[in-house]
């Protein structure tokens, strides 16, 4: 229950709802879409009549940002079964969710919140990813979210978290190029590290995305705010991960201050020129 | 050296911060690196909260409109605060809200605008509900020739709401929409509405007082002869709207189950 692989030099944009209408009616030229799949798992409504018509032109990414999959609690079997409905519905390209927790003792924050990075959580993550992995026959993909907060008591580095979970658990990841960037400064870390302890073959995916500047703190801090332009630094970045794993199928997501789709197709085809610039394309 | 919170522990105070704003066993265990503590764990409390208010933003335009930015986000923050989220979907939040607003001291004097969040509320289900395929009137003739002397039960598409308030409370959600219009007398007469989705946007419509009742009865799971408030004389009347909009989904002889939120 897979539709059809995206191109790896797809570059694609993230839909939300008050463009919907607009790429309903104009058709741009875009690699994929990826929806946030807690929005389509409703019975009925407009959700289901958008994805039925855009999966006919378009690849389909679902990305999951409900699931909370590094909770101590279980994982909500309700949600989960909604998901793979909406995974056997419609078939998508790929489908992703967040190394992260959001809910405990039944209440739901709705946020990707942060895990320590630790052998216990690990353990979780790796049962969890595989747990959903079984239900939904698939291989998903997981993407490392931005975080405010590092744990002292963490035992490993982020970026040997994300390539232990997909070596145990077999998920693929998805490479959130602005939360690299991003936790690089919050948590002082060496971007090009991150990257370099990435197993390339692992990464099925990666997201481009804005960031803020949040001042008056005492210190350094960014904002995975999905509000505005890419980064020069993350698309610096960005250019580097494409050398190192080679084109991956690359999604632009904007969610707050949402501008005309124009603009996020400008951005859709800033990427497309950094893939071009620096995959190394077969002889 | 005291030992680190396990996984469960660490969530557990986490939860305690984003709700209560305090989290004193979390913070030793937060690298500070020039920034306090406290302050990188009031970025997810704001966060959280802004998450939830702009998901009943989003759900209840009219009563934001009605209360005014500042209070509207000043009652969801509460709101959120004290029934959270059940679920990692949100569009399910906010699904007691009405009931929140009409248990508010501060809102005494403002009657209407539970009534309100309800209709808002119904309109958030209605836009999620599911289409049912309707029966052929062949399939209805059928079950009609079955049922003999029996019970008849009407099932309405999924989508179908229907709301009773003492008060003109469609009037009123309309007139958000178009306050350069006069406004409703909120002292006015009950209004009985019917919601209902066409294509991809919900549309209601005020009824008579026997078809609500009519409405009322039929989602109950109550079979026509029953539903009926004046005996078969009124059918027309009552079933007219339900023929008009296409909202019957068929007759048959076993009960629909009741009426339920599919969000």
């Amino acid at each position: 229950m897979q539709g059809s692989p995206i191109p790896a030099m797809a570059v694609g944009v993230g839909l939300r709802a008050p463009h919907h209408d607009w790429v309903m009616d104009e058709r741009p030229s875009v690699g994929f879409f990826e929806v946030h799949s807690e929005n389509f798992f409703a019975p009925g409504g407009p959700g289901r009549e958008l994805l039925d018509n855009l999966r006919e032109d378009y690849p389909i990414s679902l990305h999951g940002v409900g699931l909370s999959l590094g909770s101590a609690d279980a994982l909500d079997a309700a949600h989960l079964a909604q998901l793979a409905c909406l995974v056997a519905r419609v078939q998508p390209a790929l489908v992703s969710e967040h190394v992260c927790w959001g809910a405990y003792a039944g209440r739901h924050y709705n946020d990707l919140l942060p895990l320590p990075y630790t052998e216990e959580a690990l353990d979780l993550m790796v049962q969890r990813v595989q747990q959903v992995q079984e239900t939904l026959g698939r291989t998903i993909l997981v993407e490392n979210v931005s975080s405010y907060i590092q744990f002292t008591h963490s035992t490993l580095h982020e970026w040997e978290f994300l390539a232990e979970l997909a070596r145990r658990s077999g998920c693929g990841l998805l490479l959130d190029v602005n939360n690299v960037h991003v936790n690089s400064v919050n948590h002082g870390f060496d971007a090009h590290a991150f990257l370099a302890g990435i197993p390339g073959s692992a990464v099925g995916e990666m997201h481009l995305a804005g960031f803020t500047r949040k001042h008056g703190l005492g210190g350094d801090l960014l904002i995975d705010s999905h509000n505005r332009r890419v980064d020069e630094a993350v698309w610096t970045l960005y250019a580097e991960a494409v050398r190192r794993f080679g084109a991956r199928p690359t999604l632009v997501e904007w969610d707050q201050d949402l501008p005309d789709f124009e603009v996020l197709l400008d951005e859709a085809r800033m990427a497309t020129e950094h893939m071009h610039a620096n995959a190394t394309l077969p002889a | 050296m005291p030992m680190p919170p396990s996984l469960r522990e660490l969530q557990r105070d986490f939860a305690d911060a984003l709700i209560e704003g305090e989290a004193p066993g979390l913070v030793p265990w937060i690298a500070a690196r020039g920034i306090d503590p406290h302050a990188r764990l009031r970025i997810y409390r704001h966060a959280g909260y802004a998450i939830h208010v702009d998901a009943l933003e989003a759900v209840f335009p009219a009563v934001r409109a009605l209360v005014g930015e500042d209070s509207f986000d000043g009652l969801a923050t509460r709101y959120t605060a004290r029934h959270g989220s059940t679920s990692g979907n949100l569009q399910h939040f906010g699904c007691e809200f009405a009931d929140f607003l009409a248990a508010q001291p501060e809102l005494e004097g403002y009657a209407w605008l539970p009534h309100v969040a309800h209709l808002e509320w119904l309109r958030q289900e209605s836009l999620l509900a599911a289409q049912a395929t309707a029966s052929p009137a062949s399939v209805w003739l059928e079950a009609l020739q079955q049922a003999g002397a029996g019970a008849l039960y009407a099932h309405l598409q999924p989508h179908v709401r229907y709301l009773q308030a003492p008060l003109p409370v469609l009037d009123v959600w309309q007139w958000t929409r178009h306050p350069q219009q006069a406004a409703p007398d909120l002292q006015g007469p009950a209004q009985h509405v019917l919601l209902w989705r066409h294509d991809t946007r919900v549309e209601m419509q005020a009824v008579s007082a026997s078809s609500g009742a009519f409405l009322a009865a039929v989602l109950a799971g109550r079979d026509l002869a029953d539903a009926l408030p004046g005996g078969a004389g009124v059918l027309e009347t009552c079933i007219a709207p339900l023929i008009e909009h296409g909202l019957l989904a068929r007759i048959v002889t076993t009960p629909a189950p009741p009426a339920r939120s599919e969000t």
